[in-house]
């Protein structure tokens, strides 16, 4: 089904049930995996995606068509995740930092993490990172999602991602290196 | 310039050798010399995992959150006419609880007039000791006035009579 056409099916009251499942079908797997990526835990980006899907059934007849669905679906489960990771973070009174690099400490003993010792360490040294330039790393060098897509989503100048994605991977290796 | 002539049988026999599979471990130690000095050139998964059926459970509860129940269908115990049954029932029963009730408040003032009668009677009968006369004769619809035809009594006789018969409570008596 052409993405224009599940938006109509989206919008339409009679259509909105089945065209709602075709969209799960469609994004939730990759939905997920970004969301993870940003809060590493599996119970918690269980809860970050099905706010985020319960926010898009919400908030679809909003969405005008002035950029592609997936990146409308990428920016809410982007923005959801961050908002999760702040008041989880709030309510632990700690930072944002500290809440994530507690979350990668963690990934050890995580019945849902099967990585390596390098894989380890390359979560640590995400975790970092700042928010957006990890956000840049996972998007460029897990995803391989397009400069050109990620501005639409990050909302950020092609430069200013490619520059922000060629510091993190600057870090990253100095950390591997190092540690 | 003549031009060099790509004669690579005229390489080998040049007379210089190299070890033993010096060309499979010449890869390697390139790899290991660029790749192993920055991990990043070779591509890493994450290494996140999700339990057994997880996407499709998610899947379900997402379904279930955002997609309204389906109503069942409310079907009364009762037809329609017999919901005015039941308000004309309880009508009836309110009828007659207030009937009850107006019965119950007209009784009362009998009862009240039945006790008042004895304590008269009582009280007649107490003051009234030396008087032989059933007073309750006076107050019934038929009287026996025969014996009183056959007397005569002044206004003096009578009143000296009841005089001597009567207390002054009951001639004081207002």
């Amino acid at each position: 089904m052409q993405e224009s056409a599940l938006v109509i099916q989206l919008q339409g009251k009679e259509t909105q049930n089945s065209a709602f499942e075709v969209l799960l079908e469609l994004y939730q797997q990759r939905l997920y995996w970004h969301i993870r990526k940003i809060v590493i835990d599996h119970d918690d980006a269980d809860d970050v995606l099905q706010n985020t899907f319960i926010k898009v059934f919400r908030y679809i007849n909003d969405f005008k068509g002035d950029c592609k669905l997936y990146t409308w679906l990428y920016r809410i489960a982007t923005n959801e995740a961050l908002s999760f990771l702040k008041s989880k973070a709030k309510r632990n009174k700690v930072s944002m930092e500290d809440l994530q690099q507690h979350a990668v400490e963690q990934l050890v003993s995580d019945p849902y993490f099967e990585g390596d010792e390098i894989q380890i360490k390359l979560q640590k040294a995400i975790a970092t990172l700042p928010n957006k330039q990890q956000l840049v790393f996972n998007m460029r060098y897990f995803d391989e999602i397009k400069y050109a897509e990620m501005s639409e989503i990050l909302e950020t100048s092609e430069g200013a991602l490619k520059a922000s994605y060629h510091h993190a991977v600057k870090k990253i290796e100095a950390f591997l290196k190092s540690n | 310039m003549k031009p060099i002539k790509k004669n690579f049988d005229a390489i080998k026999t040049s007379g210089f050798v190299v070890p033993k599979g010096y060309f499979e471990e010449f890869s390697q130690k390139i790899k290991d010399k660029t790749i192993g000095s920055n991990p990043l050139t070779e591509k890493y998964e994450t290494g996140f995992s999700v339990p057994q059926g997880y996407f499709k459970k998610s899947k379900a509860t997402i379904l279930a959150s955002v997609q309204p129940k389906k109503q069942s269908k409310i079907r009364f115990l009762f037809n329609e006419y017999a919901r005015y049954a039941a308000v004309a029932a309880v009508l009836v029963f309110v009828s007659f609880y207030l009937i009850n009730q107006q019965q119950s408040h007209s009784q009362q003032p009998q009862e009240t007039i039945a006790l008042q009668w004895t304590d008269v009677q009582t009280y007649l009968d107490n003051t009234m000791s030396t008087y032989n006369m059933d007073v309750n004769n006076l107050f019934t619809g038929e009287m026996d006035l025969s014996a009183f035809s056959e007397v005569n009594l002044s206004d003096a006789d009578l009143e000296d009579y009841l005089t001597d018969h009567l207390s002054n409570s009951l001639l004081t008596e207002e």
